[in-house]
């Protein structure tokens, strides 16, 4: 077996990390909430080593890593329960909308749907996108790839479709047509402007998974403080099931299903990547015309025929399935000019 | 003749139907009890339909009233309204829930005493110790008690039954018919789209789908909703509506139930899912183990599940039905997995192998138009299938059938035969037991033993199964289970042990040793048939006409939330009870009154030990080629067939202890 | 393949559901919402106070909602009503049943509490989560009293887990009778 190619590997390693704070987030106010009420060190030994003890018990370790206090929780001084304080609560929210330490990044999708629920412009909400315009603007739509969690949930699900080979139960290949996203996208802000309530966000899987997991992880504390350490299903809400069904969908029907034709989010990312300054080119004089990258691309585009458009989402799997190195990321806003078509 | 065979069902129903709406138009009779004075008076115009009568805690129509202390009361029966005007003052004063469901004795409460709050209403008690029994286990409390046949009418059916069993015996006995008779059918494929509307691949699965959103509906209620049974729609409507419906369903159409069964249905599906064009499933496809290939897996099933019903509560307990209602359909699901056609069907499905051998009986069939046409055929497409339709799922070969025992009417053969042969058509009842038949021990044994369940059913809800139970507690020092199941493989035992020795008088009295003890026993079983299914109707009409209208105010509220409460069902949650159809809060009386019920009852067990005399005069005259010997052989069949009558007459005499009470 | 043309219908479904789904409650941030015990580090503490005749019983069971395999203590302290220190000292009998899905099962008992310190006392370790009643008997004055004391263990509620686990089980079926029908298929075409 190959090793995995260094793409694929910081790829995945950036997917984890947003996962992870994703997950952090909830805990990290949890602690907080704790440590403001002074009531930690009791916290942490009520819950013992069931998961949520152990997960208070690691945002401790981190956050007394990077603030450097040491002093038990018992007997913290104001300067270092500040201390702490101010770093609990230094990563907040979810991919809709973080602060990281005091910077605010806001999914665009968010910003633009509640200016128009609000048919209001604010500061805050620009100052949040600048920095997911600018490296759309740049990179295309790499959120897609790189940062969305829901994404990187499909990609573990899609895994599924192997089971079904196993089973030789053919995969669907199902095909949307991959405007259908816009459409969405735009009756989704004429309605948010029309009713005058956010409403893409229920339909948005990086929000959906950000406030899950948020409302889950809330849920398992708020029972753990009443004795009850064990999993529940009580966390179920209408939202997880979309999930689930999108999930489905992308075993049965088609590798990122959702993302290519329905989302809207991905939509408003393809849109402001029209123009990007990095994109994927293949040297015509390497290929040799395998389809190995058309197998790989997990949005159905074509490298091979340079087919990226601005659907592309920067995942770099035609990139590392090319046995000849003929793709790779360049500079230059143009689509290259179609030198083929695929045979046959 | 003939046309009138065919005939009697539809009229014996139309009949009963006229009798209800008769009994439902028929004005009230008010009676007025002022300071002790009886004085008769007509029904007071206005004021509620219903109320609950004071003596038995039923909800009741008006037909029935009295007016006392200004107040209107409402009654069952006459001999509520009578034990209520000897004392009325005992019954209208408040009194002690507990006291009078425990001790049979009424204690007046007053304002001051211990109270409890449940389900909005404020019970009063004798003290707290009453108050904390009845908190333990409020819906116990509400089990109410429902007068049997009144002694005159029980004595007048006695009268009957013996006046019919012996006068028709001498009648029939004296007759003399040459060879069988002609077969009396009619074919409804006569009716102009019938059989295009049959074939079309959508009705079925439509059929299947509504029945499945049913299912789930009972599940998701059993799982979710209050487990009150008298608020949650589960029990009431998988044991009263579906378990009593089923058997007025098989006496009309025959095995339909299995046409639209939603455990075949979803298993199907399942085993289809995602294939597309693929037509091969995802089952095994093994095949059926030999052994197994009889229906004692679904005798024990059937056994299992009466065991589990009547000892556990099972019909008064919600989460059980849904529990209940998923195990059938894992069972369906995985044998569809793992074995070819519809084994479970066929073999282990207790609904469809009891309601296969009362399906004998049914006044409907799925048969080859002309037999002779089916020889010709060289494709046995019924059989094999083809791309209009399944093979036969049950493994028959329809073309040949001539019983509707192992058929669940799936109809599949009616869209594959290729020279559209094959036909439902209507008959009279008792069509496949007056025939020859190809009788089997396991299904002789079924037979008997949905006789004695049936009976055991009935008996369970009399007073008498409890002192029986508690005697054998205390004789043997057994705690209840034990004790209950002890009691229940006596009282099983018991019929089959008697019908051995009628069996065995019936071969020493027949004087002929052509017929052995073994094959009268198989061909006589069949005879109960009649009785089981009109007692068993009998019972169920009890539940399906007194309580089967409360599924109009509780489908509302399916799952009984209560106000003010929040649920959570899968994830979707909300707060306070539901309204979907506007009915929930709906106070309908029952369909029929007692009076009238009791007729109803006595008719219909007197038709069911009529139609088993005649087939057993046909078995007899079928086995013992002479006369006398099948005259003579007859006799012990009669006087077990009598027997169960009566004890049939004495169960419907007994007080009832109804499931879901008025609430 | 047609399904471009169907897809279009696909927004505006969506578009439908958009509207159909609900938000979801936020839990509010910042606020802590549970409880001060000055006896801490104790878990809630579940207690039930009845009128038995002249006599008031009080049941205390700690933990409230013990775990599995958790030890519960369960307390009763039965005094006169007009008196508190008037103690009921004679004998109680406990026995605990368990809430089963076809109706209640003894799980402990009947057997005597230990009197210890002027309270009935056992100590009870559930095995398994689910909801119990702990049924008290006495006779107080020559007339026999049943205290019904609930307890929930564990988080018995939402039959939800269940039905998931059905379900899963039901998937895990079927891909084994798949695998197993590509085995049998293999080696028949193997041995022809």
């Amino acid at each position: 077996m190959r090793p995995p190619h260094a793409l694929t590997l910081s790829r995945r390693t950036v997917q984890v990390l947003v996962l992870l704070l994703t997950v952090l987030t909830p805990v990290l106010a949890r602690h907080a909430n704790y440590l403001s009420a002074q009531h930690l060190d009791k916290a942490i030994e009520q819950l013992g080593s069931s998961p949520q003890g152990l997960s208070l018990r690691a945002t401790d370790a981190l956050l007394r890593a990077v603030t450097g206090v040491e002093r038990p929780a018992a007997e913290l001084r104001t300067a270092d329960r500040d201390a702490l304080l101010a770093a609990a609560r230094g990563a907040r929210g979810s991919v809709w909308s973080f602060e990281l330490f005091g910077i605010t990044i806001t999914d665009p999708l968010a910003a633009l749907e509640s200016a128009a629920a609000s048919r209001t412009g604010r500061w805050v909400l620009l100052s949040g996108v600048l920095l997911p315009l600018l490296l759309t603007a740049m990179l295309g739509r790499v959120f897609c790839a790189w940062i969305c969690p829901a994404g990187f949930l499909l990609d573990l699900t899609g895994r599924l479709r192997g089971l079904l080979r196993f089973l030789e139960l053919k995969p669907g290949r199902v095909r949307l047509w991959s405007g259908d996203k816009f459409l969405l996208l735009a009756l989704g802000v004429a309605a948010s402007l029309v009713a005058g309530l956010p409403l893409l966000g229920y339909v948005y899987p990086p929000a959906l998974v950000g406030r899950e997991v948020h409302n889950g992880l809330t849920a398992m504390f708020d029972r753990a403080e009443d004795g009850m350490l064990g999993f529940s299903a009580a966390g179920l809400t209408i939202a997880s099931w979309f999930l689930l069904a999108v999930a489905l969908a992308e075993i049965a029907f088609g590798r990122r299903l959702w993302c290519r034709a329905l989302c809207p989010g991905g939509a408003l990312y393809s849109l402001l990547g029209r123009y990007r300054l990095l994109r994927i080119r293949r040297t015509p004089a390497r290929c040799d015309d395998c389809g190995d990258c058309v197998a790989a691309c997990e949005m159905g585009l074509s490298p091979m025929t340079d087919r990226f458009g601005m659907e592309c989402d920067g995942c770099g799997a035609c990139i590392t399935s090319c046995p000849t190195d003929a793709l790779a990321y360049r500079l230059g806003a143009r689509e290259a000019r179609r030198t083929g078509e695929v045979g046959s | 003749m003939s046309v009138l065979r065919v005939a009697f069902p539809y009229l014996l129903f139309a009949s009963l139907v006229l009798l209800v709406v008769i009994d439902r138009r028929s004005g009230g009779n008010e009676v007025r009890a002022d300071g002790g004075a009886v004085l008769a008076a007509p029904s007071a115009a206005g004021g509620p339909r219903t109320g609950r009568d004071p003596i038995c805690a039923m909800d009741v129509g008006d037909r029935l009233t009295a007016v006392h202390g200004g107040e209107r009361w409402f009654f069952c029966s006459e001999k509520c309204r009578e034990t209520f005007l000897a004392a009325p003052a005992r019954y209208t004063a408040a009194s002690c829930l507990v006291c009078r469901v425990d001790e049979e004795r009424r204690t007046p409460v007053a304002a001051g005493s211990p109270a409890l709050t449940w389900q909005g209403t404020t019970y009063l008690f004798c003290g707290p110790a009453h108050r904390d029994r009845f908190a333990a286990d409020p819906a116990g409390y509400f089990v109410h008690s429902m007068w049997g046949l009144p002694p005159w009418l029980y004595a007048v059916s006695v009268a009957l039954v013996l006046v019919l069993s012996f006068g028709l015996f001498e009648i029939v006995a004296r007759r003399d018919r040459g060879g069988e008779p002609r077969p009396a059918r009619i074919d409804l494929f006569q009716i102009p789209g019938l059989r295009r509307l049959l074939r079309h691949p959508a009705t079925r699965p439509l059929g299947q789908l509504a029945l499945a959103a049913v299912f789930v509906l009972i599940v998701l209620a059993g799982l979710y909703g209050d487990q009150l049974p008298s608020r949650n729609v589960a029990p009431l409507l998988t044991w009263t509506i579906w378990w009593g419906g089923l058997v007025v369903l098989i006496l009309f159409a025959g095995k339909a139930w299995c046409y639209v069964c939603p455990w075949d249905a979803i298993a199907g599906w399942i085993e289809k899912v995602g294939l597309g064009r693929r037509r091969s499933g995802l089952s095994l496809g093994l095949s059926w183990p030999r052994r197994l290939r009889n229906i004692w897996l679904a005798t024990g099933f059937f056994v299992f599940l009466t065991w589990l019903e009547l000892g556990f509560g099972v019909t008064m307990n919600p989460r059980a039905t849904a529990v209940v209602a998923l195990g059938m359909l894992t069972l369906a699901l995985v044998t569809v997995l793992v074995f070819e056609r519809r084994a479970f069907c066929r073999y282990a499905c207790l609904v469809g192998r009891v309601s296969g051998l009362y399906a004998l009986f049914a006044a409907a069939e799925v048969r080859p138009v002309d037999p002779g046409r089916c020889r010709a055929c060289a494709t046995k497409d019924c059989y094999g299938g083809n791309e209009r339709g399944e093979p036969c799922p049950t493994g028959l070969f329809p073309a040949a059938l001539t019983e509707n025992t192992y058929c669940i009417n799936c109809l599949e053969c009616v869209k594959t035969c290729p020279e559209a042969n094959m036909t439902v058509r209507i008959r009279p009842w008792g069509g496949d037991l007056a025939g020859e038949g190809r009788p089997r021990k396991d299904e002789a044994y079924l037979a008997l033993l949905m006789l004695s369940i049936t009976g055991f059913h009935g008996l369970t809800m009399t007073a008498a199964w409890r002192d029986a139970r508690e005697w054998i507690e205390d004789a043997l020092h057994l705690p209840y289970v034990p004790a209950f199941t002890l009691g229940m493989a006596a009282i099983m035992l018991g019929p089959l042990l008697i019908y051995a020795a009628l069996v065995k008088a019936a071969v020493l009295l027949s004087r002929t040793r052509e017929v052995g003890y073994g094959k009268a026993f198989v061909r006589f079983a069949y005879c109960v048939l009649p009785i089981a299914l009109f007692y068993h109707l009998a019972h169920n009409l009890e539940h399906l006409l007194m309580e089967g209208q409360k599924v109009i105010p509780i489908l509302s509220n399916p799952f009984g939330f209560a106000p003010g409460e929040r649920w959570s069902v899968l994830g979707i949650t909300g707060t306070g009870p539901w309204n979907l159809f506007g009915t929930a809060a709906w106070s309908l009386p029952p369909l029929i009154d007692l009076p009238t019920l009791w007729l109803l009852q006595v008719l219909l067990v007197l038709v069911g030990h009529v139609y088993s005399l005649w087939i057993a005069d046909r078995t007899a005259r079928r086995l013992y080629p002479r006369r006398g010997d099948a005259f003579r052989s007859q006799l012990p069949m009669l006087a077990g067939m009598v027997l169960f009558s009566i004890f049939s007459l004495w169960l419907l005499k007994q007080p009832m202890e109804m499931r879901t009470s008025a609430m | 393949m047609s399904t471009r043309a169907r897809a279009r219908i696909l927004p505006a479904l969506a578009a439908l559901a958009l509207f159909a789904a609900r938000p979801a409650a936020h839990h509010i941030l910042g606020i802590p919402h549970y409880a001060y015990d000055e006896a801490y580090p104790q878990a809630p503490v579940i207690t039930y106070s009845v009128a038995a005749g002249p006599y008031v019983v009080e049941v205390t069971g700690y933990p409230g909602r013990p775990r599995p395999g958790e030890r519960a203590e369960v307390r009763a302290y039965v005094h006169r009503a007009a008196d508190a220190s008037d103690v009921f000292a004679g004998p109680i009998s406990a026995r605990i049943e368990k809430d089963a899905l076809l109706g209640p099962e003894v799980a402990w008992g009947p057997a005597p509490t230990r009197f210890d310190e002027n309270l009935h006392k056992i100590s009870p370790t559930f095995a398994e989560e689910g909801t119990y009643r702990i049924r008290l008997e006495m006779e107080l004055e020559g007339q026999p009293y049943e205290i019904d004391f609930p307890i929930a263990v564990g988080d018995p509620g939402s039959p939800t887990a269940a039905l998931l686990g059905w379900g899963a089980g039901i998937v895990m079926l079927l891909v084994a009778v798949r695998a197993a029908r590509i085995k049998i298929g293999r080696a028949r075409a193997r041995a022809a």
